[in-house]
């Protein structure tokens, strides 16, 4: 369990860790107010600059960034109709109709707590389940670790938007992007044309800057007529009225607790995140309501449900990143990665191997909570300012910082040519509806995947059939199979039906 | 009856890039060497030709899923691509990934400083910021990154062309 004592709690109230964190989630706050930037973004513009930080440093930003961009991306939700993040695209739907009746204070207020009470949950829930199930993951072996990781990227491709199979493309790409580089078994340098750059491999950094930061900027370029460009967001003045959110929770706990069980239960799946969680937690509320024919005209359940459960996702996330080492959206696709450079090897021994490390992760989750509320607040209050920034500029600072992070890297040019490359490929790919999270995270989770696969066939001397013969590895087959499955059955049954 | 002609939708562009992507790793990997004890499976081939095979199959379900449903998409001609240039918008990303390709070029040799005050001046400038506050903006970014990544971090940015007048 959580080794929650004084001097861990007290380790990370050191000044050294306690600014550049505040500072992080002040930045999640902007990034993730601004629309058409995303949670992901900010937490990829973070990561460059926490590489000459100490691990804790590090991730305390991740955490915290994470945390208020996607709370932030509901006051624009609220107040403008726009939500900041793909997460707060159901916020929109009763945050938006109650600023209309002129209680969007007492919604954004409401959205704040939700949030706030969400991410606890949802962290507690990380807190206590963690542990137990690394015990549990300690009995699996090469084969089961194949099939865990070909399950969480699988489920990645098929449950984010659009088409199955463009989530298919998009992650068998990343898959064949980290097979570049020595092979990890002969060292036999693979694809990388004599390039000393390629025989290192990819890096994932460069890479997850482009897809995310660079092809944002050049999409909101392409689409943003330039009159646009120069425009403020906002005009009105943004507050929060506090004085009556203790009544209407006390009347909704029930909805609060589902809505952050399912946000922390979506959050855990690998490739659904916050978005998917607020959405699912609105339909479920608005099936179990009382009241359901008043969702969409400005009903507190409908702030209160997606609220809650997209902060509630986060700390899900980090579920199976922490304890099998397989991400469960992009952000924690990131957070391996960056775990991985701070020569940390997420699973189950990180429980063992890391434990101070990990109970300080946890303060700092637990802790970033309290963060977020008074943040929060005042990042309500600061948002009069903070909209009437050009989103021209806000481009050109988030290119140079992405071109910048790339390069601070190690200190190579050729790394800001992947950031270019990549920002062009995931333009493309966004353009044509292909999905980008599975892309990253096929990069990441690639050389797990060949890894265990390779290692487990050499074992059974090229034999297959131990990976479908033992209990545990049978039962991830199955599941992977079901998945990919589930939707030509449905098609079959209603058309049948029909 | 009528003779439908095919018109090449992003259908097929995404499966013609698809089956390349593999032609190629295909035509590559023979070349690597075998695994242990000769067991083709464990060897370095192995796992990018087991993912050449998966992008066969998604690039021919694309060609057909692009022929079958062909209505649903705008077909793409050359005319696409010269009515995509005419549009202003789209002429300004192009330009921003001309501006980052010089960013690149120009790294090393005008250092880091020149180099990023020239390419927000350029960017600022070409999404319409005004002369005076492109030229703030521009020294702003300039100086807070070198603070940050520079000063605070000591990571190593080229002074170029700049070293030799000592800065």
């Amino acid at each position: 369990m959580w080794g929650c004592d004084m001097d861990t709690i007290l380790s990370v109230f050191r000044v050294e860790i306690l600014i550049p964190w505040l500072l992080a989630m002040i930045l999640g706050i902007f990034v993730g107010a601004m629309p058409g930037l995303t949670a992901t973004m900010a937490v990829a513009l973070i990561v460059p600059l926490t590489f000459h930080t100490p691990p804790i440093v590090g991730l305390a930003m991740i955490l915290g960034v994470s945390f208020t961009a996607i709370f932030a991306g509901d006051i624009p939700a609220t107040f403008l109709r726009v939500p900041g993040t793909p997460a707060s695209g159901a916020a929109v739907l009763d945050g938006y109709e109650m600023n209309k009746q002129g209680k969007g204070p007492l919604a954004i207020a409401l959205d704040l707590t939700c949030s706030t009470l969400g991410g606890t949950i949802g962290v507690l829930i990380l807190i206590t389940i963690s542990p137990i199930l690394a015990s549990f993951a300690l009995q699996f072996t090469h084969f089961e670790y194949f099939w865990l990781a070909l399950l969480g990227l699988s489920m990645s491709a098929v449950i984010t938007k659009g088409s199955t199979m463009k989530g298919l493309i998009s992650m068998t790409g990343g898959l064949i992007l980290s097979t570049i580089g020595l092979d990890i078994s002969t060292g036999y340098p693979r694809f990388s044309f004599g390039s000393t750059y390629l025989m290192s491999g990819i890096n994932f950094i460069p890479v997850m800057i482009g897809l995310f930061g660079i092809s944002e900027v050049l999409r909101s370029i392409s689409i943003t007529s330039h009159d646009q460009l120069g425009d403020a967001a906002i005009i009105s003045n943004v507050k929060a009225d506090f004085r009556s959110v203790g009544t209407i929770m006390g009347r909704n706990k029930r909805l609060i607790l589902q809505s952050s069980l399912i946000g922390t239960l979506i959050g855990a799946l690998p490739g659904a995140g916050a978005d998917i969680a607020a959405w699912v937690a609105y339909g479920m509320a608005k099936k179990t309501s009382k009241t359901p024919e008043q969702f969409g005209t400005g009903s507190e359940e409908g702030v209160i449900a997606p609220t809650t459960a997209n902060n509630a996702a986060l700390g899900g996330t980090w579920i199976p990143a922490l304890v099998f080492g397989i991400p469960g959206d992009s952000i924690t696709a990131i957070v391996l990665g960056a775990m991985m450079m701070y020569g940390l090897k997420p699973g189950p021994l990180v429980f063992q191997g890391s434990r101070d490390l990990v109970n300080q992760i946890f303060t700092v989750a637990v802790i970033s909570q309290f963060f977020l509320l008074i943040l929060g607040y005042l990042g309500i209050r600061a948002f009069t300012w903070f909209f009437k920034f050009p989103r021209n500029v806000v481009l050109a600072g988030i290119t140079i910082f992405s071109i910048i992070g790339a390069y601070a890297l190690r200190s190579s040019v050729f790394d800001v040519g992947l950031v270019l490359v990549f920002g062009i490929l995931g333009y493309l790919m966004e353009r044509v509806t292909i999905p980008l999270p599975p892309f990253i995270l096929g990069l990441i989770l690639g050389p797990m995947i060949e890894e265990n696969l390779r290692i487990g066939l050499v074992k059974t001397s090229g034999n297959f059939w131990p990976f479908f013969n033992r209990p545990i590895s049978a039962f991830f087959a199955m599941l992977l199979l079901l998945i990919f499955l589930y939707e030509p059955i449905k098609i079959l049954i209603q058309r049948k039906r029909n | 009856m009528t003779k439908k002609s095919f018109r090449l939708n992003q259908e097929h562009i995404i499966g013609l890039v698809c089956l390349i992507v593999s032609a190629t790793i295909l035509s590559i990997t023979p070349s690597f060497p075998k695994g242990k004890a000769n067991i083709g499976l464990t060897g370095p081939a192995f796992f990018p030709d087991l993912l050449a095979l998966v992008f066969v199959f998604c690039g021919g379900y694309q060609l057909w899923y692009g022929t079958v449903n062909a209505t649903a998409y705008s077909s793409i001609t050359l005319n696409t691509f010269r009515n995509l240039l005419k549009k202003k918008e789209t002429r300004t990303a192009y330009l921003v990934i001309l501006y980052m390709v010089g960013f690149i070029l120009l790294f090393d040799v005008l250092g880091f400083l020149l180099t990023t005050f020239l390419f927000l001046t350029l960017f600022l400038f070409r999404l319409g910021v005004p002369k005076l506050q492109t030229l703030l903006y521009a020294t702003f970014f300039t100086a807070i990154i070198y603070f940050l990544f520079g000063w605070l971090f000591t990571i190593s940015l080229p002074s170029g062309i700049l070293a030799y007048v000592g800065l």
